[in-house]
């Protein structure tokens, strides 16, 4: 953080706080109860924005926070800190429920889960009795005070302000560490987001349980609003009004979830005599309007005019190429004593289909193993079950002396074993820089560091990412948004995504595929440089004037089993092979390919 | 013997619209892949629409059917061609369709309260008031109503996913997007269809139920949770699943309420556990999908 | 991003200037009303009379020699929103706020009356607790409070039934009144066997009713409110032919549950505070088909009693000061009202802040699909 922009958020602030001497009663309670939105538009946009989870539980937290600490301060006595802690200790323990077996659901039902455990919530404290108050609420009690400071009036709406710049210093903190990076992986590309390491269940555990904590600590400020907590003001309408300010405002931005809170809060009271409180119509059009026209919404719009409103700032100079060590391993001959990955018996049925039925190969580190064989001969599913994609399988595979047969994809990942994907698979949300330091996942989460040394961290793997691009030549598209990527480029991407890893192995999945005949000799430059410092490189090919001189070694499968083990010159002579590709046609006639 | 009679047919009433709502889902979640928000209130806009032509232009119900049906069929249309469509089309993300039709169902919301205000209609019932008498059971004419359109509905629903042409490629869309539209299979009239009929049924399930509570400008968001609370419980892969999930969520209720020794306000609370704990065990329901993957 | 702040703050100034002007020449009353949600039907029916009562005002010269003037503000029945309003009026100049949204809302928006210290009347709630859960002096409920209702249901099936069941929606209000009936009725030795809940969305009470058939209660209280449930329930409960007498809040005498339910309340005996053969109550009920072309009730009545408490107040207070208009409400002695039964009068007192006449509730008869006349009062 420059002291620029640290002056330029004091000064934000010194402004907010200001502005509270201006207010009346009216506008005074207007200010807070719009903080209070915003603040839980915030957080809801890191669950629903940020990370992609749809869960209509967040306002049931609001709700949670609210009660809580209500009850334990009010009916049972507590001092007010100890209410926060209890009120936040449930709040958590809550959300670890909801969210825990919601693991396992995904878009539209993890939706309807939250939005049935919203609504019974609502049931559980309308039949609460006298803990809850029941549908009457709990009313009466006095605002806290806490170190002789009564938090009412111009107090609590400093404490609201400082609760709102808090939500928001967490939030954008995490933005700066590869745990934010990691929440929007999984939003855009949940599969490569495991493959690159991150454990995506645990990553959406911690986001929901962030997220709903973070709205239970609003919640406790709102129950000092009016003193009053009652299970209405925490329904679905609620729910779907935050759902709509994220949407208009931006989703996936604070400043998004910021402006669309405050423009759709706003609203009815500026122009309440004009649209007649039917505005609800309206912020419905624009929710359908913004997913239609303008998914970065009001945010996104503000953006391009200010965009085209000044030229652009000339992209950084591209730093000349330093000698990239990406291991510390000395760079080893092929066939060097052991081999780095074993596989014995390696079988797959997918029902009663034989996919891949008893396979045994070697991999050497430095060596180029090409993997070839006919459509439907078990490649792909050889492939996928080294990178864990399947969680049932026969056989082993053993890296070095490790099983990693039934791994789940991010601890492949975390063992060093990388892929890379067909069809790119990239991070629409994240710039070109971002999607190679998700590459570097690992070395982040792996690491036991404090939170200092992390930034550093952070600051070296960017400096690595953008020698990792200067290296596949898409340094200048650092800062690009991935989307505007030829697909060739999307495949360098993805190269260069693994191999900030530092993997041990890098599989291939057909990356010539789609690339032309320049693409192709960088593409095998960049393939002969990576075995050259010792990677292993396992490589699904049916572009033979590609992998041909490329390997050093091939495997031919056929029918799901392995039927040629040799040099790239070897395996097309062997008649098995020539017969698998072309019949016994071209043998009856005596010919080779 | 007498409560368990009554009861039958409470369960047949509520879950004949239960199951009408989760078959409005399920028809238009298949072809699809869209999960319609929507259709809640598209129940609540028939139920209204049914009013204006029954009560107010006091058209004779023959008529005023097709109407019903036919505006609510619309809805559907235009949301499918103006929302839905655009979004699959450009490959936008798969939840997209799915939020874009949280706007509709506000809007649609909002245009009930700006067209028929906020005040409860009486809705007749096109049989009348008296109770009928069918063999053993007398009940309020609505409910042999009720459960009379179900079943036809369903029959003819099942009949035309098994029997015909048009629902087989409906159940290929279902399976296989790109595999269908290789094949043939109109994908555009496909979605379209889906959408209409969804809304038609969901129109139908609001008109059927409005006799029996009155025609509430709240009705749609409780019908959405029962509807795919049922569809959740019996089944989203197919037709069956949506009645038998109607039946089985309508019955439980009821069963709770009736012989559970705990207070019916917490009673209410039982459906919702159920859709969850069923979210979590067994999302696919209790009739799994007759295709294999 | 720091922008985001100066977002907040340019709007936040917007919202200041744009503050409504204060009128000089006109007393202001402050309306918190629902135009929007669930009880916008009834705040309607309640402005109808508060608005016949301005004309009456006005046309007989206002109040300190100056016309009354109605802000409405609706809070949508958002307890959160509500309080805001009552803030928005209390800044711009209004003397006293009438408040016709419901329970909820009201005890909400008492928190901002109390904060800002503005006389604040609830017109037409039945919460008990509205003036018990919050020790507000500045706020005064002219509604008929659930406590009252129940005494004079009490007094009139006293004589009748042991036992009882209770039938409830999950409304606010509904839920007030069902604890109510439980906890007087046990104070009364009346048992209470069974209780049933109804929830909102459901197509039918069979089960519900079967329940109550089982228990086989000398009589039902119906604490219902939700216009759809309730008329679940008569539906079910008159498809099973139940034989026991109904007895009802006061919210049956709102005539929507007739329309939705037609014939299947009749026998109903239910709370009011409309007596029509009150003189006050005649009156109002000539002056209000004369000017509207239709039939007032109990809410109708609310409204235009609301205003009338008011102009009271502020004419014994001798000012538009707010402190002073409260103490004058709080002492207000004998007020003659279209509410109450015949021979009451509403009573404020500080420690008595609902004014509504322990004497002052009917019971009447729904017959015919209609709401008939007075037959009991008080207890």
């Amino acid at each position: 953080m420059t002291v620029r922009l640290g002056l330029a958020w004091l000064g934000g602030a010194a402004l907010l706080v200001g502005t509270t001497f201006l207010l009346d009663d009216y506008t005074a309670d207007l200010f807070r109860k719009m903080l209070l939105t915003v603040t839980l538009a915030l957080s809801f946009n890191f669950l629903f924005g940020i990370a992609g989870q749809l869960a209509f539980s967040h306002v049931a937290f609001y709700g949670i926070g609210a009660y809580t600490i209500v009850i334990l301060a009010y009916h049972f006595g507590w001092p007010l800190p100890l209410a926060f802690l209890g009120a936040l200790a449930i709040g958590f323990v809550l959300a670890l429920t909801v969210a825990v077996p919601s693991l396992r659901l995904e878009g539209f039902f993890l939706a309807l889960a939250s939005l049935a455990f919203a609504q019974i919530f609502t049931v559980v404290m309308v039949q609460g009795g006298e803990v809850t108050g029941a549908a009457d609420g709990i009313s009466g009690y006095a605002s806290p005070t806490v170190l002789g400071i009564r938090f009412a009036g111009q107090n609590y709406l400093f404490a609201v302000i400082g609760l709102f710049l808090a939500t928001l210093a967490i939030l954008l903190a995490i933005d700066r560490t590869y745990f934010g990076r990691a929440c929007r992986a999984i939003r855009d590309n949940p599969d490569p987001a495991a493959a690159m390491g991150i454990n995506v269940a645990r990553t959406k555990i911690i986001v929901f349980v962030l997220s709903s904590m973070l709205a239970t600590i609003a919640g406790m400020f709102y129950a000092y609003a009016d003193n009053y907590v009652n299970p209405f003001v925490f329904d679905l309408d609620y729910m779907f009004l935050l759902f709509f300010m994220v949407v208009v405002g931006g989703s996936g931005r604070h400043e998004g979830a910021v402006i669309g809170a405050v423009v759709l809060f706003a609203l009815p009271e500026l122009l309440g005599n004009v649209i007649g409180n039917r505005h609800m119509f309206f912020y419905g059009l624009f929710v359908v309007l913004a997913i239609l026209f303008w998914p970065d919404g009001l945010a996104g719009i503000i953006d391009r005019f200010r965009a085209a409103l000044r030229t652009k700032a000339a992209n950084p100079a591209p730093i000349a190429r330093p000698a990239l060590v990406p291991t510390a391993r000395v760079p080893t001959p092929p066939h060097a004593d052991a081999p780095l990955v074993t596989v014995r018996g390696l079988s797959k049925r997918f029902g009663g289909i034989v996919a891949v039925d008893g396979i045994d190969f070697e991999l050497y580190a430095g060596e180029i193993l090409g993997i070839i064989g006919p459509n439907g001969a078990g490649k792909t599913t050889t492939f996928n079950l080294i990178a864990g994609v399947f969680p049932s399988a026969a056989g082993s595979v053993r890296l070095r002396d490790t099983e990693i047969l039934g791994l789940s994809p991010h601890d492949v990942a975390a063992h060093g074993i990388i892929r890379t994907y067909q069809h790119n698979r990239l991070f629409a949300g994240l710039t070109v820089l971002d999607n190679v330091l998700i590459g570097a996942h690992t070395r982040f989460s792996g690491s036991r560091i404090g939170s200092g040394r992390l930034a550093r961290l952070e600051v070296e793997m960017r400096r690595e990412a953008f020698d990792i691009l200067s290296l596949v030549q898409l340094a200048d598209q650092a800062e690009a948004d991935v989307r505007r990527l030829s697909f060739g480029q999307g495949r360098l991407l993805e190269i260069a995504r693994a191999l900030i890893g530092r993997p041990s192995v890098i599989m291939f999945d057909e990356p010539a595929a789609g690339l032309a005949p320049a693409e192709l000799e960088r593409l095998g430059e960049i393939i002969r440089w990576i075995s050259g410092h010792g990677i292993a490189v396992l490589l699904i090919e049916h572009d033979m004037n590609f992998l041909l001189p490329l390997a050093h070694r091939a495997i031919v499968l056929n029918f799901g089993r392995k039927i040629a083990d040799g040099t790239p010159a070897t395996v097309c002579a062997d008649p098995m092979v020539i017969d698998a590709y072309l019949g016994a046609t071209v043998q009856a006639q005596g010919g080779t390919a | 013997m007498r409560d368990f009679v009554e009861l039958m047919v409470s369960v047949g009433e509520a879950g004949g619209i239960y199951a009408l709502v989760a078959l409005a889902f399920l028809v238009t979640l298949r072809p699809t892949g869209v999960f319609n928000f929507a259709l809640g209130e598209w129940a609540g806009l028939g139920a209204f629409v049914g009013i204006a032509a029954v009560v107010w232009l006091r058209l004779p119900y023959l008529v005023a059917l097709p109407l019903i049906v036919g505006s609510t069929a619309l809805v559907g249309w235009v949301s499918e061609r103006f929302t839905v469509r655009p979004l699959i089309e450009h490959d936008a993300p798969p939840l997209s369709p799915v939020l874009a039709l949280l706007g509709v169902m506000t809007m649609t919301h909002e245009g009930i309260v700006f067209f028929f205000g906020t005040s409860n209609q009486f809705a007749p019932s096109p049989l009348g008031a008296a109770p009928l008498q069918l063999g053993p059971i007398v009940a309020p004419s609505q409910s042999f109503l009720v459960i009379g359109v179900t079943a036809a509905v369903f029959a003819g629903a099942w009949y035309f996913f098994e029997r015909t042409v048009w629902g087989r490629a409906f159940e290929a869309v279902a399976v296989d997007r790109f595999a269908a539209g290789l094949v043939g299979v109109n994908l555009r009239l496909t979605s379209t269809l889906a959408f209409a009929a969804g809304g038609a049924i969901a129109g139908l399930a609001g008109l059927l139920q409005s006799p029996l509570t009155s025609a509430s400008y709240l009705m749609g968001l409780p019908l959405a949770v029962k509807g795919f609370s049922a569809l959740v419980i019996g089944g989203m892969g197919r037709v069956e699943g949506a009645l038998l999930g109607g039946l089985l969520l309508a019955l439980l209720e009821r069963l709770v309420l009736r012989y559970a020794p705990i207070p019916s306000g917490y009673a209410i609370g039982v459906p919702l556990l159920l859709l969850i704990l069923f979210l979590l065990v067994r999302p696919t329901g209790l009739l799994p999908s007759k295709t294999i993957r | 991003m720091p922008r985001m702040l100066l977002i907040i703050a340019g709007v936040i100034t917007v919202l200041v200037l744009s503050a409504p002007a204060r009128a000089q020449d006109s007393i202001k009353i402050g309306i918190v009303t629902d135009h929007t949600g669930n009880a916008a039907e009834f705040a309607k029916i309640e402005e109808e009379g508060l608005e016949l009562a301005l004309k009456e005002i006005n046309a007989a010269g206002g109040v300190l020699g100056k016309k009354i003037e109605l802000s409405y503000e609706d809070d949508e029945d958002k307890p959160a929103l509500s309080a805001t309003k009552v803030r928005k009026l209390a800044s711009s100049g209004a003397a006293l706020i009438i408040q016709l949204s419901s329970s909820t809302s009201t005890q909400q928006a008492e928190a901002a009356s109390l904060e800002t210290k503005i006389p604040h009347i609830g017109a037409n709630q039945s919460a008990d607790t509205l003036v018990t859960k919050l020790d507000n002096p500045y706020f005064f409920l002219a509604g008929m409070p659930g406590s009252i209702q129940f005494k004079t249901l009490l007094a009139f099936m006293r004589k009748q039934y042991k036992t009882a069941a209770i039938f409830t929606d999950t409304s606010a209000i509904a839920q007030f009144l069902a604890k109510t009936f439980r906890e007087g009725g046990v104070a009364a030795g009346i048992k209470i066997v069974d209780e049933e809940t109804i929830e909102s969305g459901a197509t039918d009470a069979i089960a519900q009713v079967q329940h109550i058939r089982n228990a086989n209660p000398d009589v039902v209280l119906d604490a219902g409110n939700t216009i759809s449930e309730s008329a679940a329930f008569y539906r079910s409960y008159r498809q099973l032919n139940l034989p026991y007498p109904i007895l009802a809040s006061y919210n049956k005498s709102i005539p929507r549950y007739l329309e939705v339910v037609p014939h299947l309340l009749d026998g109903v005996d239910f709370v009011d505070c409309f007596d029509d053969e009150k003189p006050e109550t005649k009156t109002f009920i000539e002056h209000f088909k004369a000017d509207r072309g239709k039939e007032p009730f109990s809410l109708t009545a609310f409204g235009y009693n609301a205003l009338y408490l008011a102009k009271d107040a502020i004419d014994r207070a001798r000012s538009a000061d707010r402190e002073k208009i409260k103490d004058a409400l709080a002492n207000t002695h004998d007020f003659k009202s279209v509410i109450g039964a015949r021979g009451t009068t509403l009573n404020f007192a500080p420690d008595h802040r609902a004014g509504f006449p322990e004497q002052g509730a009917v019971i009447r008869v729904i017959e015919n699909n209609r709401h008939g006349k007075a037959i009991f009062a008080g207890y």
